[in-house]
């Protein structure tokens, strides 16, 4: 059993080697990010290994498919990347830091839970494991005291959430008479649930996830997390952890689609919302990290977009943009990451001058950012087009004409921090912006990937086809 | 030699240039000795791969697509790869072996170019845009090469872009030649809404009834005929789009020599070969397109050869001479002469290169571009230049046994073969007319001994070799073609008597008339030049036949007035509408950041209220 668990158990060991790391007293936080380091590429190659297990284990509770075994792949790279790029942790007290990495993990673990569970209560469980160890890392950052009141209020959203969330779960329990998803959907195919219960319920389960995907009315806690927290963890939000949220919520709004009809509306609706509430504000932003934290918004409505077209390219669509996003929040982060060696919040200003001051960071920044704007040829204009050719194909133009609106509209913000990486004069003495061999070196393979990922998009599209995904969400 | 070989032999031949560009941008732009070397190892590499590649040419209908799906999906299917025949492999060599001898006399021509660099980046990227060209297996492919060989030769045209007038002919060259491109990208359309693909392979294979449904009139083989000239005329300066090759001068001639020779005007002529097939799958009409396309072509062919005559800048000479060379064997594939039209193009890629490494040579000693002047510091006391300075225009003006009268001779044989009477007639002026002109140079520059003054003239080290070797060319392609690369092409051999022989002397008669001529007016100065007796005459050839006084008359009349129309309404309407828009957007930004008011049981309210409207919405509706 333990290779068909091998992802998890990676990570859980990884989770137990830092705990007793954490123990003692005087280990350094250079060491612990080593382990880390080390053991998430372990837990990359554990995943690697693990991809094309099958299998529905713990009575039904827990799946093994390609589907699942491909997020928790995404999932580990993308905590490999973390763990490589999220460093130093100046913000964070130094006796702390191993514990970072603890959480590190101890997060790790419960995304690769979301990507497989199929069973309420174990969503629920994995949720709350990821969502107390983020909680945890926000309110880790101690040279600002808004920093904290955001990781209360952080915390605070995020229990009443979660509350929610957990009344719905025991109103489905109460109309499916079960908590594994097979038994939701074999009860929806007799026709035995009553709909007044269950639809609540549905609702407000979504409505915690939607809470995770900071998707709006339910994005609240998003800007003031990324701005609050250091800016490793915020990469870590922006990159892993939402991802994990959209693994879990696909599997079971395709599971339920077919019985629940207008939930794909009410999705759409809130997809549209999301992605133009993210673009509309994240003009008035100033701060680079909260401009990021919107953009991230909307690029989870888009995602939400691509969600509710059940075509048959649906499931590609969503992981081929994930990939995509995964590459490009790496990117953003990456080059915030080195601005913060001279300053301590970056702003879009601080990015001005930047390509006369580190050529290397303002073109990948500048292929990120194009490639999040969905600029042809970059991988985003091919994953948008992938999300918004399936809703299209799904009935939903009107939604995805919306959609390329609000493309259209966020040109304009990532426009202006390339404006500024490119044109704008670095204020006062302008001096070479000095980078890691570590940095530069992920800066040109993660933008040469987002490059090329769109030119050459048939191999990894031909590979996500023949995984045959739609098969693996199937009940 | 087997077809993985192959294959990876094609892809060092292109992409080596292309690295040698990227290294320099990215590591040698300021060590000119480094840059050039890198360039001159890309372009050899290149060199020795195509010749590699000729011996893959074994039989006459060989032919092998390589491809690759690029863009996804639905019933569009863009692909990228590889066409491997011999009218590609023989166009690939000539590139990379014309681009070699060039890059290596550029070491002379440019050492002391503060940004020489940069030059090679660029021409090394012009020879990889071209060879990418060459072996596109489909329209589009080919679309997106000819647009970077378009770039390539804007960057090395104003490569000396302190000078206005270098400026001002890049900009000229890119724009002339992007008129003649929208014919291109409307023959792909038309191409593909009709046959729905633009494979080469595809196309010629096309069912009959598809290339000839009609479409707006015409069919559709005939509007991809007129759309493909079109970018032809822009591309291989023919009528009425040749205005931009003589100013293309301002360049450094060693760019000239590539443009002339191998690459950008090239192009033009090997893309109608490339679609020659278009001949043989329309109707009627089609074939009337085609017969039009060879009289433009052999209206360029004289009318730029008469501009010739009056030109004293050397290099604008021989620029005429190449539009109405390129005039020929535009010509020669309109009347279904394929193979010759390309053997001229092989054998004018040496000569005309040949002509203008020599001018190339003259202008570097004597600092002028020209003749008279050329003449009076000593020129003709240069000897190599001066040889192959001879040995060009002999092949020029197709003498025997220069290679250029095999080829010229092959498309005239053709002409009356095919009883196109009027064209040989026609092309026989222009044998006439360029002699005239080519030889003119020639005695302008010996009848002057040099002023006394002792110039220092020498050539550079790095000139020498590329001028022999193409001399070597000059003399011998011709017989290289007929002994080695013609039976390469599947040609029906056509039984036709003395045709042969008839169109070889008639054709050296009159090439002979006109040096004679040329002799007596210039050298001799036995009769008087007769552009003092047709002043007239000679005036509208000095002013280019008014061609681009025409083209000046016309954008003042019609596309100015139009751009300050088009300006005053973006600044009214548009740009008014975009400012409201923006204005717009960043209230409805204003009124969205209301909700993030920091107060957490503002958001508690917010989320519940959302969750108890949806949950109201679907159990309601």
């Amino acid at each position: 059993m333990i290779d068909v668990l091998l992802p998890e158990v990676s990570a859980l060991t990884g989770l137990l080697i830092l705990f007793f790391l954490s123990l003692s007293d005087n280990l350094s936080d250079a060491l612990a990010r080593r382990v880390t380091l080390i053991w998430s590429l372990v837990t990359v190659v554990c995943s690697f290994i693990a991809l094309d297990q099958t299998g529905l284990l713990f009575s039904e509770s827990y799946r093994i498919d390609s589907y699942s075994q491909l997020f928790k792949l995404i999932i580990a790279v993308g905590l490999f990347f973390n763990a490589l790029l999220g460093w130093p942790l100046r913000s964070i007290p130094e006796e702390q830091r191993t514990e970072y990495y603890l959480f590190f993990f101890s997060a790790g673990l419960g995304m690769m839970l979301l990507a497989s569970v199929f069973n309420f209560l174990v969503l629920y469980l994995a949720m709350e494991l990821v969502a107390y160890s983020v909680y945890a890392m926000v309110g880790m950052r101690r040279d600002r005291t808004e920093s904290i009141e955001s990781a209360v209020k952080y915390f605070l959203v995020g229990a009443v959430s979660s509350a929610v969330g957990l009344y719905g779960l025991s109103l489905i329990y109460g109309a499916a008479q079960g908590l594994t998803f097979g038994a939701l959907v074999e009860a929806l195919r007799q026709g035995t649930v009553e709909p007044r219960l269950l639809i609540p319920g549905v609702v407000m389960v979504f409505s915690s996830f939607l809470f995770k995907l900071a998707a709006f009315p339910f994005h609240v806690w998003a800007p003031d997390a990324y701005d609050g927290a250091a800016s490793p963890v915020a990469m870590f939000l922006a990159s892993v952890s939402k991802l994990a949220g959209i693994a879990a919520l696909f599997r079971i709004v395709y599971l339920l689609h077919p019985f629940l009809p207008r939930l794909e509306t009410a999705l759409g609706v809130i997809a549209i919302l999301t992605m133009s509430y993210g673009n509309f504000v994240a003009f008035r932003q100033k701060s680079a990290k909260r401009l990021f934290a919107y953009s991230s918004i909307a690029q989870a409505g888009y995602i939400l977009l691509g969600m509710i077209g059940f075509a048959a390219s649906s499931p590609q669509a969503v992981m081929f943009y994930s990939i995509v996003y995964l590459l490009m929040n790496l990117v953003l982060f990456l080059v915030t990451l080195a601005l913060e060696e001279s300053r301590a919040d970056p702003e879009i200003s601080s990015f001005a001058g930047l390509y006369k001051r580190n050529a290397l960071l303002a073109f990948s920044l500048m292929v990120s950012l194009f490639s999040l704007a969905g600029v042809p040829p970059l991988s985003g204009f091919f994953g948008k087009w992938l999300l918004f050719s399936s809703a299209a194909e799904q009935g939903h133009i009107w939604l995805v004409v919306l959609a390329i609106l609000n493309s259209v509209i966020s040109l304009y913000y990532y426009l202006f921090v390339v404006k500024a990486a490119y044109f704008g004069d670095p204020d006062k003495k302008y001096s070479p912006l000095p980078s890691t061999f570590t940095a530069r070196s992920a800066a040109f393979v993660l933008s040469v990937a987002i490059a090329m990922l769109g030119l050459f998009p048939r191999p990894l599209f031909d590979f996500l086809t023949s995984l045959n995904l739609a098969q693996a969400l199937a009940p | 030699m087997s077809e993985l070989l192959q294959i990876k032999l094609t892809l060092t031949t292109v992409l080596a240039p292309i690295v040698s560009f990227v290294l320099i941008f990215l590591f040698f732009l300021r060590q000119h000795a480094i840059a050039r070397w890198v360039s001159l190892l890309g372009i050899t590499t290149s060199a020795a791969c195509s010749t590699m590649l000729l011996w893959s040419v074994d039989s006459p209908a060989h032919h092998e697509t390589v491809s690759l799906p690029w863009l996804l999906p639905g019933d569009i299917n863009f692909s990228i790869g590889l066409l491997l025949d011999p009218l590609s492999l023989v166009m690939l060599w000539i590139v990379a072996l014309i681009g070699t001898l060039v890059q290596m006399y550029s070491f002379s021509y440019m050492e002391d170019d503060a940004n020489q660099a940069k030059f090679f980046a660029f021409i090394s990227l012009f020879c990889f845009a071209m060879m990418g060209f060459t072996i596109a297996p489909n329209l589009f492919q080919s679309y997106v090469f000819w647009e970077l060989v378009g770039l390539g030769s804007y960057l090395l045209i104003g490569f000396w872009n302190h000078l206005p007038s270098a400026a001002t002919a890049a900009r000229k060259a890119f724009i002339v030649t992007r008129l003649g491109d929208l014919g291109f990208f409307a023959a792909i359309l038309v191409a593909f809404a009709g046959l729905g693909s633009v494979d080469y392979a595809g196309m010629a294979a096309g069912k009959n009834s598809l290339w000839t449904a009609s479409l707006g009139g015409l069919d559709v083989a005939t509007w991809t005929s007129i759309g493909l000239f079109l970018a032809v005329a822009g591309k291989s300066a023919q009528f009425p789009l040749y205005g931009w090759l003589p100013d293309a001068m301002e360049g450094p001639t060693p760019v000239s020599a590539l443009i002339h020779a191998a690459t950008m005007v090239a192009a033009g002529v090997y893309l109608l070969a490339r679609n020659s097939f278009l001949l043989t799958v329309g109707s009627e009409s089609c074939v009337i397109a085609w017969e039009g396309i060879a009289a433009i072509a052999m209206l360029t062919a004289l009318m730029s050869g008469a501009v010739a005559i009056v030109q004293n800048d050397i290099k604008r000479v021989f620029a005429y001479s190449t539009i109405s060379q390129l005039g020929y064997m535009v010509v020669g594939i309109g009347t279904g002469a394929v193979v010759a039209g390309m053997m001229h193009l092989f054998t004018h890629a040496f000569f005309k290169a040949l002509l203008f490494l020599s001018a190339g040579a003259f202008i570097h000693a004597a600092h002028s571009n020209s003749i008279q002047d050329i003449a009076r510091a000593g020129g003709s006391r240069l000897k190599v230049p001066m040889y192959s300075l001879l040995a060009g225009s002999f092949a020029l003006a197709g003498l025997f046994p220069f290679a250029g009268f095999y080829s010229k001779d092959a498309i005239l044989e053709h002409l009356l073969v095919e009883h196109h009477y009027i064209f040989l007639a026609a092309a026989l002026v222009g044998v006439l007319v360029t002699s005239y002109y080519t030889f003119r140079v020639i005695f302008v520059m010996i009848s002057e001994k040099g002023d006394g003054h002792d110039h220092h003239l020498h050539t550079g080290a790095w000139m020498v070799p590329p001028l022999v070797l193409l001399m070597i060319g000059a003399l011998f392609s011709g017989n290289i073609w007929n002994f080695a690369v013609k039976h390469w092409f599947s040609i029906k051999h056509v039984e036709h008597g003395n045709a042969a022989l008839i169109t070889a002397l008639v054709s050296s008669g009159v090439a002979l008339i006109g040096i004679y001529y040329s002799w007596r007016v210039f050298y001799k100065k036995s009769s008087a030049d007769p552009m003092e007796k047709m002043k007239g005459l000679a005036n509208v050839l000095r002013e280019k036949w008014y061609l681009d006084w025409s083209y000046d008359k016309l954008v003042h009349a019609i596309y100015l007035p139009f751009t300050w129309l088009l300006n005053r309404i973006e600044l009214r309407f548009v740009k008014g509408a975009l400012d409201g828009i923006g204005t717009a957007c960043m209230n409805v930004a204003r009124g969205f950041s209301r909700l993030q008011s920091g107060e957490v049981q503002q958001y508690f309210g917010l989320m519940l209220a959302a969750t108890a409207v949806v949950i109201l919405l679907i159990t309601r509706l």
